[in-house]
């Protein structure tokens, strides 16, 4: 497996100075993508998810935000090059399509002009053929009159073709690894379904590895081969996505299932919230974090953090969790 | 049954200007003639894209968006009336997405709804603090949180704030405008069944307005689907969800995704569907005919009749009763 790994993260933790004493956003996380390989993050507001890929991409504040661990990709630990190298990286090696069209672009730039920058400034290609290329990739994304809307600026596109406007400038330069940040939150419910079809045909067509930020299990489900569920900054279960949704072994992943209401089962009397709220990363709780909400919490569990242990025999699917409760279940 | 509401036929249309003069040139048909009622303890829910009219027809039941035509009474009397004579907000209340954007950041949750409280005269000047902690106690909240500003709180509790400040006047009927759609999941369960434990205790009636398919399913006794400013089907939750019979509703409930890697009907890479249509200047025919699967000639030319297919379930389709687009559309999900 790390023989084969595209990008390789290790021990990747985030601390920023707090009012009292210093506080991490992200936690010892560690997860690797292999080439081609479609890995979702899922977690709340607040579990790190976004940051976590936001120090892989170096975009964090930088002298603010304490970041350690390695970021191995393409043979380099992208947290120790230089800026310079790393600004190749990104488009060329990690494209990145964010949440918010309308604030990822420039609004006073043309759709092309933007598009073709980066062709012309990193790939040295002449404008004429940058052009040429954008309207390719927007006819590839699906943009009706791919052409045409060169010349349109992002207010004159809906919120779904600026996301494939977004989603035909990540690859553009035919990135290794695409990172989609729940690009699909801000669209109307039928526009999600094309654009998670849109970004799972690239995938497959042009063999990019991918990871799917997202906060909701319905989303990652059906177009990612492996999950990683965060909660309070750290990962406390990993799966391949059968495996996950087949045998979740983490009461918060449990937890996250069950209180989803679900098209696909009979009606409930109530929905099944979890229990309280979230910890406030500048004074979390001690031991294991989400102990405070967990029905299966014993003595113990406010002691120490867990750790990420693999369940089940060597040859089955790695499946990791943070919980030594759910651990001692006969499975 | 009794109806709290009665929308019949609701209009509202914006003036477009233009030119030095700001002369008015056009109407944005925003909602474009729409009937429904919500009943004394219903939960109408109204669904649509952006851009569908959902939003405005809600607002317009509180008077925040002009009637430009039909008519919506409220408890018997009409909305202008109810207006006019200043019982509208005791009457009917709002609580929208995005509570951080609807609660003042200098005040406290205390000091928000004193003030509602006071200004309509709810209750005498001395109960007005015992009525707060009763109002923070309605939606869940310890009474300490009266002294807590906005941005102190987490998404659930300002949402909490914004329905119990929705609560102070003691209104029959409250528009829940997209109001779990920014909360975690985890968090929504507790505000839905909030809301459902309001509606048993105060007799509520909510005009549930919202995206979320497995929360409407959840919550609502009925579903209206708008599209393009009209009604495109309306039926009870069970049958919406069971048979639909709209072409537009079916296509909403297959986008819906589902927690189960091995359903990836959501997943479906179509070229993009053509924009909804333009409000100004709407084709003739059925609104939802460019992206429709099944649109004939006629759907071009001739606005579709809402028709009743069965007891409560109304459709606006030419073809609602032609065998092969009822076998495309059934069974949507499960």
């Amino acid at each position: 497996m790390s023989s084969q790994a595209l990008l390789d993260v290790e021990r990747l933790s985030v601390a920023y100075p707090g009012r009292d004493r210093p506080f991490r956003t992200v936690d010892d996380v560690s997860f690797r993508v292999a080439p081609g390989e479609a890995l979702g993050i899922v977690g709340e507001s607040g579990c790190g998810k976004s940051q976590t890929m936001l120090a892989v991409l170096r975009l964090l504040p930088s002298p603010v935000a304490d970041i350690s661990g390695a970021i191995r990709f393409g043979g380099d630990d992208l947290a120790g090059i230089p800026a310079k190298r790393m600004r190749a990286v990104r488009g060329s090696g990690i494209g990145l399509v964010s949440q918010d069209a309308l604030s990822a672009l420039n609004p006073a730039m043309t759709i092309g002009a933007q598009m073709a920058e980066p062709l012309v400034r990193y790939d040295g290609m002449r404008r004429r053929a940058a052009l040429e290329r954008c309207a390719e990739l927007l006819d590839l994304v699906g943009l009706p009159g791919a052409r045409q809307r060169l010349g349109s600026y992002p207010h004159e596109l809906s919120g779904g073709m600026r996301q494939r406007v977004l989603i035909a400038m990540a690859i553009s330069r035919n990135p290794k690894v695409l990172i989609a940040d729940e690009p699909t939150t801000a669209l109307d419910v039928t526009i999600q379904a094309q654009v998670l079809g849109l970004i799972d045909r690239l995938r497959r067509e042009l063999g990019m590895a991918l990871i799917l930020i997202s906060h909701d299990l319905g989303v990652v489900a059906g177009i990612t081969d492996r999950i990683a569920v965060m909660y309070a900054g750290r990962i406390v279960e990993t799966a391949s996505t059968t495996d996950l949704f087949d045998r979740p072994r983490h009461p918060y992943t449990r937890a996250l299932l069950a209180s989803m209401p679900r098209m696909d089962e009979e009606l409930r009397e109530r929905l099944r919230p979890i229990p309280g709220l979230p910890p406030d990363l500048e004074q979390p709780p001690p031991g294991c974090a989400y102990h405070p909400r967990c029905l299966l919490a014993r003595a113990g569990c406010e002691q120490s953090m867990p750790q990420l242990v693999r369940i089940g025999a060597g040859g089955a699917p790695d499946h990791r969790v943070r919980c030594p409760v759910v651990l001692e279940e006969t499975p | 049954m009794t109806s709290d509401i009665v929308v019949e036929d609701l209009r509202v249309h914006f003036p477009v200007r233009s030119g030095v003069l700001r002369r008015v040139v056009a109407a944005a048909r925003a909602v474009d003639g729409v009937s429904f009622t919500v009943p004394a303890r219903g939960i109408v829910s109204l669904v649509g894209e952006s851009g569908s009219g959902k939003s405005t027809t809600g607002r317009a039941l509180i008077g925040l968006a002009p009637v430009t035509g039909g008519r919506v009474r409220l408890h018997g009397e009409d909305l202008a009336t109810r207006r006019a004579d200043g019982s509208l907000p005791r009457l009917a209340q709002i609580v929208y997405q995005d509570p951080f954007a609807s609660l003042n950041p200098r005040m406290t949750v205390g000091a928000v709804l004193r003030e509602v409280l006071t200004v309509h005269r709810i209750v005498p000047r001395e109960a007005v603090g015992k009525r707060v902690a009763e109002l923070l106690d309605q939606v869940g909240l310890r009474p300490e949180l009266a002294r807590r500003y906005p941005h102190e709180l987490s998404g659930g509790q300002r949402q909490r704030v914004a329905i119990a400040r929705a609560l102070a006047v003691e209104p029959r009927f409250i528009v829940c405008d997209e109001i779990v759609s920014a909360l975690d999941v985890s968090i929504q369960g507790q505000i839905v069944n909030l809301l459902q434990d309001l509606r048993d205790r105060l007799d509520l009636s909510y005009l549930f307005i919202a995206h979320d398919l497995s929360v409407v399913r959840h919550i609502s006794d009925r579903v209206v689907v708008m599209y393009g400013g009209r009604i495109m089907e309306a039926a009870s939750r069970d049958d919406l969800f069971a048979s639909p019979r709209h072409p537009y509703t079916h296509a909403l409930l297959r986008a819906v995704p589902l927690p189960d890697p091995r359903r990836k009907e959501n997943i479906t890479d179509t070229r993009p569907r053509a924009e909804p249509p333009d409000p100004v200047a709407p084709p003739p025919g059925c609104r939802f005919q460019r992206t429709c699967p099944f649109a004939t000639d006629q759907c071009r030319t001739a606005e579709p009749a809402t028709v009743a297919v069965s007891d409560g379930h109304t459709v606006a389709c030419h073809r609602h009763d032609d065998p092969a687009v009822i076998a495309a559309l059934a069974p949507a999900t499960v």
